[in-house]
């Protein structure tokens, strides 16, 4: 049912469109693109033409083979740091919330310390004692460091819902505390764990491109980051290079553009409340039957 | 159902917190010394006004709340303090249902669902035998076509068919005793006898024991042998339901009765005749006859000192100085 | 009061983790701390330097437990040690000479969206369903899910290259000198309308959006559907009613979102080469100099808890049920 309210609304569409479109491109690279990304095919900054469509950066390279290949690296970042984020939120907001008392003061109390402490200079701190950072470690700390939001969400879910009655009744029945965790609240927390991940895959995708962008990822590796990297450091704006510059920007921009307009489109169907319901419609039918003037 | 089995509750006594600093909590007793006996076979409605105590007796009995004191026992074997493997037995024996038949089922399951867990985890049935009682049960409290409705999901269906889900799971449960909240409160009322009947059957035909708690004297009448009226925590007239509507000893029980000559409406309608006084909040410390505010016959005696139980028949008891 | 002390004690010890992450960083990498720390500077330090640091790191061959007090204690003296990058002058001087540009331009940019993303989150909410609202809202939000660096390249490539309207580069015109002149003021605000900008098209999502949803509920609320219905002009009741509710929430967010901002604040200040202490960070990253780097993720912590500390504050007044001893 939740599954066809989403295909309905046109948000959800586009947003599902473009991100599966960039997944294939990204997952087709190797049949698409039509040179080596690594390999010099041109001379440098060649300008976008029907022999590079998107023209070559400073090195020679072929932009649009590299930007395609930078999806594949990109994207699987993004997921997988979203699913780390995703999971250890989920395990510590459902724990605490559904057990209380001490293990709910422990996991809270290291949830609001998280989300005091600020978030990217702890990632360049640690980024910059780390070196170069390859795209597995990116994920992994990005992961990591940024689950106490959606933790925090999880477990004010987990409270209301644990109080409800029919978790009561589960109970009384005498399901064990695992099934009540995993088959009975844990299928009415859905919509927010998937707002969670698409949100969390959002943040890491542009956190990724920021590291990479200041240089501190692995330069070896093509992602959407380091091609900004490599057409930053190769003042590729002041030669006038600009899709040198633009073509990572627009991936990076439509990718998160597509999550954002998934994720509200999820919250909408998630949260009747949200549709245009209450107040405004009964006044504007109050006002169509004359009671009230405009 | 070879034994009969017999639910006893002595003297139970619940201290809610009521607002104050967790150094220092405020205290309201919602419960104060409440006794009484549920049977196999037998139904014992709880009759009262809103905020009296009646959920909380089911909730205790069930272990949703501690007691503050007191004992429940089940065939003289106390059960309050049980773990592990006996909780679960005894679970199966007492089931609830509950008020509010929308909130009483997870919207994220099959009705399936509800009826084969309490299949599998207290009769460890499997495969077709447990499919094939999932759809005997359904049939029996009335939900057919059995296969059509196990697929359905809560909100396929109406609040009746809902309230007879509730039901058919303490039943798969093996349910000997079901303390039913309000079961019928929340539904149409050309529907509640519907539900009403189904418990009447299961009372006769499966020797099921209920408590029936309720805000609607008619239908007390109609379903349960023994009847007892709670006030703001107190059990204040007890016995045989017919003699307790038929002739109400205690002023309360009066008030109520008469404030009802239409069964369809709730008691919790501003009652007539006697009122002069605020429903009052119990606490630890308060003295007195809790009706004595709003009471006609009330005395100083009345205001200073609990009354104690007096036995007037039989099967009749109340807490009356009146009578005393 | 107890909620104050409460909250203070929590900062206290939040502020503690950060510093023990910094105390073990360099510790747990592979090799000889003192020369991870230091690097290809030690060679032009002098010996006296290298002991002060040594004493301000705690790095000896006492035991780590006495090492890591040491360091601490130091924290929390606010000595975090000599720049290496920019040596011989002391973090914690490099440090406060780039934030009075960072907080300026976190400062203005967080009141400009407050302002401009709860109208049009106000809006939004009144005109619910309508072009506006329907394009307003998912384009906040795809605002917001665009990485600063995107928007500030293309702010870059557009204004500052090629239309050529704004200076791109640092926090004035660097011939002129730093001194309370109408000119000078007039050329610090011209570097920052780029900065400032993309903050705010970063930052206005996150408070159009929250304010839409909350004026929605309120919206649901029958005095409004009341007001409206004794007559009241839309525009009287909108604000009137609808938004002085809808903005207490928002408000206590302020705050909060004033910590966070900060981090978003890096970025731009790197692109636009802006003075302040993110850019402060990108050079030191770049040159390797762990104790700035170490130095500029405490302070940033500072920012946070303090932020957070007046988001407690403005909800103590707005919120009176806390001052009597409720759950925080
Ligand atoms: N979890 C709780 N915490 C604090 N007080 C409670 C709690 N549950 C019940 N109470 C209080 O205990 C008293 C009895 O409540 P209870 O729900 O048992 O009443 P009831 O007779 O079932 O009323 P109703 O007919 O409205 O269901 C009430 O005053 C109620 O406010
Ligand atoms: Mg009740």
């Amino acid at each position: 049912m939740f599954f066809k309210l989403l295909i309905r609304n046109p948000q959800a569409v586009i947003g599902m469109s473009i991100m599966a479109f960039f997944i294939v491109i990204s997952l087709a690279a190797p049949i698409i693109a039509p040179y080596d990304p690594e390999a010099r095919v041109g001379l440098p900054h060649e300008a976008p033409s029907s022999e590079h469509l998107f023209g070559t950066s400073r090195m020679g390279r072929d932009v649009f083979s590299q930007v395609l290949y930078a999806g594949q690296i990109s994207i699987t970042v993004g997921i997988t740091a979203g699913l780390i984020t995703t999971f250890i939120a989920l395990a510590t907001g459902l724990s605490a919330g559904y057990f209380g008392g001490r293990i709910d003061e422990v996991i809270t109390f290291a949830t609001n310390v998280i989300l005091v402490l600020p978030q990217l200079p702890l990632l360049l701190v640690l980024a910059a004692f780390l070196g170069e950072v390859s795209p597995a470690l990116i994920a992994f700390i990005i992961g990591v460091t940024s689950w106490a939001w959606g933790s925090r969400v999880i477990r004010s879910q987990t409270l209301a819902l644990r109080e409800k009655e029919f978790i009561k009744a589960a109970e009384l029945i005498g399901e064990p505390a695992r099934r009540i965790i995993f088959i009975e609240l844990l299928p009415n927390l859905i919509s927010i764990i998937g707002s969670g991940f698409i949100g969390a895959v959002i943040y890491a995708v542009m956190t990724q491109a920021t590291l990479e962008f200041i240089g501190l990822g692995d330069p070896t590796s093509i992602s959407w980051g380091t091609m900004l990297y490599h057409a930053q450091t190769s003042s590729a704006i002041y030669v006038g290079a600009w899709w040198d510059l633009l073509v990572p920007c627009v991936a990076i921009s439509l990718f998160g553009a597509s999550l954002a307009l998934l994720n509200f489109a999820v919250d909408e169907v998630a949260n009747p409340k949200l549709r245009a319901k209450g107040a405004l419609r009964r006044y504007k039918r109050m006002l169509k039957r004359g009671e009230v003037k405009a | 159902m070879s034994e009969k089995l017999t639910l006893t509750v002595k003297g139970l006594k619940k201290d809610f917190r009521s607002g104050g600093t967790t150094l220092n909590p405020k205290k309201m007793r919602a419960l104060n010394d409440v006794s009484l006996n549920l049977e196999s076979g037998k139904a014992l409605a709880i009759v009262g006004e809103s905020g009296s105590g009646k959920s909380t007796i089911a909730k205790i009995i069930t272990g949703i709340h501690d007691p503050t004191g007191g004992e429940i026992e089940l065939n003289g074997k106390n059960v309050v303090k049980l773990k592990g493997d006996d909780k679960r037995k005894f679970r199966q024996k007492v089931q609830m249902v509950f008020q509010d038949p929308f909130a009483s089922l997870n919207p994220t399951h099959t009705i399936r669902h509800h009826i084969e867990r309490p299949l599998k985890i207290h009769r460890k049935l499997k495969g077709d035998a447990l499919e094939a009682e999932v759809l005997r049960v359904l049939t029996e409290v009335g939900l057919t076509p059995a296969k059509a409705t196990a697929d359905k999901y809560p909100h396929e269906l109406s609040g009746g068919q809902r309230q007879r889900v509730n039901i058919a799971r303490g039943m798969a449960a093996g349910a000997e005793i079901i303390l039913a909240d309000e079961p019928t409160s929340m539904l149409d009322v050309s529907i509640r006898i519907g539900v009403l009947n189904l418990m009447s059957d299961m009372k006769d035909k499966h020797d099921i024991g209920f408590m029936y708690i309720t805000h609607d004297i008619a239908t007390a009448r109609y379903f349960a042998e023994q009847t007892a009226v709670m006030y703001v925590g107190h059990m204040v007239e007890w016995g045989d339901t017919e003699t307790i509507t038929q002739a109400p000893k205690h002023p309360y029980t009066q008030l109520l009765i008469s404030a009802v000559p239409d069964p369809s409406k709730r008691i919790d309608a501003p009652l007539q005749g006697g009122e002069r006084g605020e429903i009052p909040v119990w606490y630890p410390d308060s003295v007195g006859c809790p009706f004595a505010e709003r009471c006609l016959s009330a005395t100083d005696h009345c205001r200073k000192e609990m009354p104690g139980v007096t036995q007037l028949a039989d099967n009749h008891f109340t807490r009356c100085h009146l009578y005393s | 009061m107890q909620f104050f002390a409460r909250r203070l004690s929590f900062y206290l010890v939040a502020f503690l983790i950060a510093a023990t992450i910094n105390f073990f960083l360099p510790r747990i990498m592979p090799g000889d701390p003192l020369a991870i720390m230091f690097g290809p500077q030690m060679a032009r330090m002098s010996p006296e330097t290298i002991d002060a640091m040594r004493d301000t790191f705690g790095f000896s061959d006492a035991p780590l437990i006495q090492q890591y007090f040491q360091y601490v204690v130091n924290v929390f003296q606010w000595d975090l040690g000599v720049s290496t990058k920019f040596f011989p002058k002391p973090v914690s001087e490099v440090l406060a000479d780039g934030l009075v540009w960072t907080l300026f331009l976190v400062g203005s940019s967080t009141i400009i969206s407050f302002l401009l993303g709860s109208i049009l989150g106000l809006l939004a909410a009144w005109f619910r369903g309508s072009i506006f609202d329907s394009l307003a809202t998912p384009g906040a939000l795809v605002m917001q899910s665009i990485p600063s660096v995107v928007i500030c390249l293309v702010a870059l490539i557009i204004f500052g290259i090629g239309l050529n309207w704004l200076p791109t580069g640092y926090g004035y015109d660097t011939s002129l000198d730093p001194q309370w002149t109408f000119e000078f003021a007039g050329s610090v605000l011209k570097h920052s309308i780029l900065p400032i900008g993309t903050l705010v098209v970063f930052q206005m999502a996150g408070f159009l959006i929250p304010m839409r949803a909350n004026m929605i509920n309120l919206l649901g609320e029958d005095y409004i559907t009341m007001g409206r219905a004794k007559g009241l002009s839309g525009s009287r009741v909108m604000f009137t009613y609808g938004a002085r509710n809808a903005l207490l929430p928002s408000m206590t967010t302020l705050a909060m979102a004033l910590g966070f901002v900060v981090g978003g604040s890096f970025i731009t200040e790197v692109v636009f080469n802006y003075p302040g202490i993110g850019y402060i960070m990108f050079q030191a990253i770049l040159a390797r100099d762990y104790p700035l780097v170490q130095g500029h993720m405490l302070i940033f912590t500072m920012v946070m808890l303090t932020a957070n500390f007046l988001a407690d504050l403005l909800y103590v007044v707005l919120d009176p049920r806390v001052r009597h001893g409720g759950e925080a």
